[in-house]
């Protein structure tokens, strides 16, 4: 296979899990997961689905852009769920890379934005 | 009650209102003066004990959003409570309070939100004080990240809320 036919194999991180959390296959290509045994252990942004799994209809789930610091590593993740019968599998995409780009000018952006407040109300005290 | 239920929390308002600090301060007993924009969402928990029953607060601290109809729909599914946090500072942060909490009863009812006019420590005028004693700031609560006042009373008051 090309390196163009595999452009997402750095990116990419599958986990499959049962219901309850338990991790029962997936590789480790963003985080190493070897230490754990369930999932909603990992990190509390996985906890909080568990609810979600249990109430919710649907099969299919997206979460953009999360902030996972797992084993001292810091990665921003798009994370699609969906759920199949029996079990449910998580799929990462680190997209870091992109997200710090516009990290940098949505923070330049807004910290500029503030700073001019802050000077602002410093010379006028506050409203 | 079952003693151990967990309850999504999202925490919404502008940017640089003080979303990211409150929770920092809540969970981490920390404050930092430097502006670290939030891109996305990051997760954080923390359980509190409310009436002798563990809750485990699973906090949403998601990007500023000047519209809460901007904020990505997946992030809000499934929560338990809001925190809306202004800052007192920046009235362009608390002028369209009523079209969100208009937002939040449509989209959301039944889930109870707070309101938060965060940096209170910058209140330093009688003036600004009695601006928000106006009505329509009556049943807001008002913190200091920076200072740690009221954080984790706002933070009990929206726990008890939910349960
Ligand atoms: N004086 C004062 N400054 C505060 C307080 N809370 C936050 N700040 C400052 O306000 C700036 C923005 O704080 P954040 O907590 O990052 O704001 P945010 O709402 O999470 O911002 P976004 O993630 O961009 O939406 C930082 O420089 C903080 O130090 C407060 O209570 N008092
Ligand atoms: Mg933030």
């Amino acid at each position: 296979m090309s390196t163009i036919e595999k452009p997402f194999l750095d990116v990419l991180q599958e986990i499959i899990i049962k219901p309850d959390g338990t991790i029962i296959g997936g590789n480790n290509t963003i985080y190493n997961l070897e230490s754990f045994s369930n999932l909603f252990e990992v990190d509390p942004f996985f906890e909080s689905l568990k609810e979600q799994f249990l109430t919710s209809n649907k099969t299919f789930f997206v979460y953009p852009c999360v902030n996972f610091y797992i084993n001292n590593k810091k990665c921003y993740c798009d994370v699609t769920v969906k759920r199949e019968n029996g079990f449910l599998a998580f799929i990462l995409f680190n997209y870091s890379e992109r997200y710090e780009k516009l990290h940098n000018i949505e923070s330049q952006k807004n910290q500029q934005q503030l700073n001019a407040h802050l000077k602002k109300i410093g010379a006028t005290n506050v409203l | 009650m079952n003693s151990s239920q967990s309850k999504k929390i999202v925490i919404l308002g502008h940017f640089g209102v003080g979303k990211t600090s409150l929770v920092r301060r809540f969970v981490d007993s920390m404050f930092s003066e430097d502006y670290l924009v939030t891109l996305g969402v990051q997760v954080k928990k923390k359980v509190v004990t409310i009436d002798d029953a563990k809750v485990t607060l699973i906090i949403w601290d998601i990007e500023g959003n000047s519209s809460i109809s901007k904020a990505r729909k997946s992030y809000l599914t499934g929560t338990h409570g809001f925190l809306y946090v202004f800052d007192v500072t920046r009235p362009e942060t608390f002028e369209n309070l009523e079209d969100e909490m208009d937002f939040l009863a449509n989209n959301f009812p039944s889930i109870p939100v707070c309101k938060i006019g965060n940096k209170s420590d910058l209140l330093l005028t009688e003036n600004a004080k009695e601006f928000f004693e106006q009505e329509q700031y009556k049943d807001c609560d008002f913190t200091s990240a920076k200072e740690g006042n009221n954080v984790e009373n706002v933070f009990q008051k929206i726990t008890k809320q939910m349960l």
